[in-house]
């Protein structure tokens, strides 16, 4: 019994499954196909990238993780989480203000397209929302449908995309914008959808 | 159109210095405030690093072993014939994985197909309407130490297929 309840703890998860998969395959067809002096080149360059990123991340999460501690000793931050409250209070009930304004200053950077801003505004909302969780393994259903919001993109103007398409000479470079805000509400509205008829069964 | 564009340019500077000023005004010591902030930035980072780590190799593994080709070829056959051109099912089966590996293909897209035409629409319109959703749930859970993801996975892919879909349909309706 102890066994069975060891294992469940220890496998099963879908992002070690996945990847462990990712690893394994393609260390495994690299060495098949006569690779395998790549492997360790590319481990080399993708760590080293790894290290690059998280180092400019430091700059950018320090200045906005700066700015919104200011912003929350002026109590600001609680009066935008105030003006976001109608929608937010429905998506997150029971949260509370000081939670709210991570969650609202997170949207509304994502929105912006500031999605260096967005992402550690996120990661703290994400880390108070876990405080307010009752379980330590597992994420609470506020936690699941906020990290579903933002793995949906919810810019309203996608502007690496338009400068993208600007560089390589469109006729109208922003015409895809609303072909592209109407496919983000559609998707995000339903992963919306989808993860509060999904907790709603769970929890029955 | 314009208004939202000059708003996304015009919000940072504006915000920091509405913070800045408001936070003197009511006598808050904001050196000090920002000082202690930004040291929870480091602290986040720090904690969040080993997920990014593991992600970025095993990313990189998989271009770099050229799996990646492969798993995009088989699976675009047969979704070929429902109507999705293969380039774009490419970028959708990276999409979730590499933002950059993803506009590499972005550009492949726009060279070979022309940027003038339906493909290139519907594949910025994929572009712009999703995020790298595997590297974000990886963050997210990460920063909270969480490994069970209960049906975040599932819910987030089934956001991106939903994309890939409306993408092509809206795309045609639109501007086809």
């Amino acid at each position: 019994m102890h066994y069975f309840y060891n294992k469940s703890q220890k496998g099963g998860y879908m992002i070690n499954i996945i990847w462990a998969v990712m690893m394994t395959t393609s260390v495994f067809y690299m060495i098949m196909t006569g690779n395998s002096e790549k492997i360790l080149e590319s481990i080399t360059s993708s760590s080293s990238n790894a290290i690059q990123l998280c180092i400019s991340l430091i700059g950018i999460y320090c200045f906005w993780l700066g700015i919104m501690n200011i912003a929350s000793s002026t109590k600001i931050n609680d009066k935008i989480a105030r003006l976001c409250s109608p929608v937010l209070n429905k998506l997150f009930p029971n949260t509370s203000e000081y939670t709210l304004s991570f969650i609202s200053m997170n949207i509304a950077s994502n929105m912006l397209g500031l999605g260096n801003a967005a992402t550690p505004y996120g990661l703290k909302a994400m880390q108070e929302l876990h405080k307010e969780n009752q379980f330590q393994n597992t994420p609470s259903e506020k936690m699941i449908l906020f990290a579903v919001i933002n793995s949906a993109s919810l810019q309203i103007i996608p502007t690496t995309v338009i400068s993208l398409r600007h560089t390589y000479g469109a006729f109208n470079p922003s015409s895809i914008v609303l072909t592209t805000l109407l496919t983000t509400l559609i998707s995000a509205v339903s992963g919306i959808l989808f993860c509060k008829i999904l907790g709603r069964n769970r929890a029955k | 159109m314009r208004i939202i564009s000059l708003l996304s340019t015009v919000a940072v500077p504006f915000f920091v210095i509405f913070v800045m000023a408001y936070g003197l005004c009511k006598n808050i010591k904001v050196y000090d405030s920002f000082c202690e902030g930004a040291k929870s930035g480091l602290e986040l980072v720090f904690k969040i690093m080993p997920f990014i780590f593991a992600m970025t190799i095993s990313i990189g593994l998989l271009r770099d072993s050229g799996l990646l080709d492969i798993l995009t070829d088989i699976l675009s056959k047969p979704l070929s014939y429902i109507g999705i051109p293969s380039e774009i099912l490419r970028l959708y089966i990276i999409r979730p994985f590499s933002g950059s590996a993803a506009l590499g293909i972005l550009t492949n897209i726009f060279e070979s197909e022309g940027i003038n035409s339906l493909i290139s629409d519907i594949a910025s319109t994929m572009m712009g309407a999703t995020e790298t959703t595997f590297y974000t749930i990886a963050l997210y859970y990460g920063a909270v130490g969480i490994k069970k993801t209960k049906y975040t996975l599932l819910v987030a892919i089934l956001c991106d297929v939903i994309a890939m879909i409306c993408a092509v349909f809206i795309c045609k309706a639109f501007l086809g």
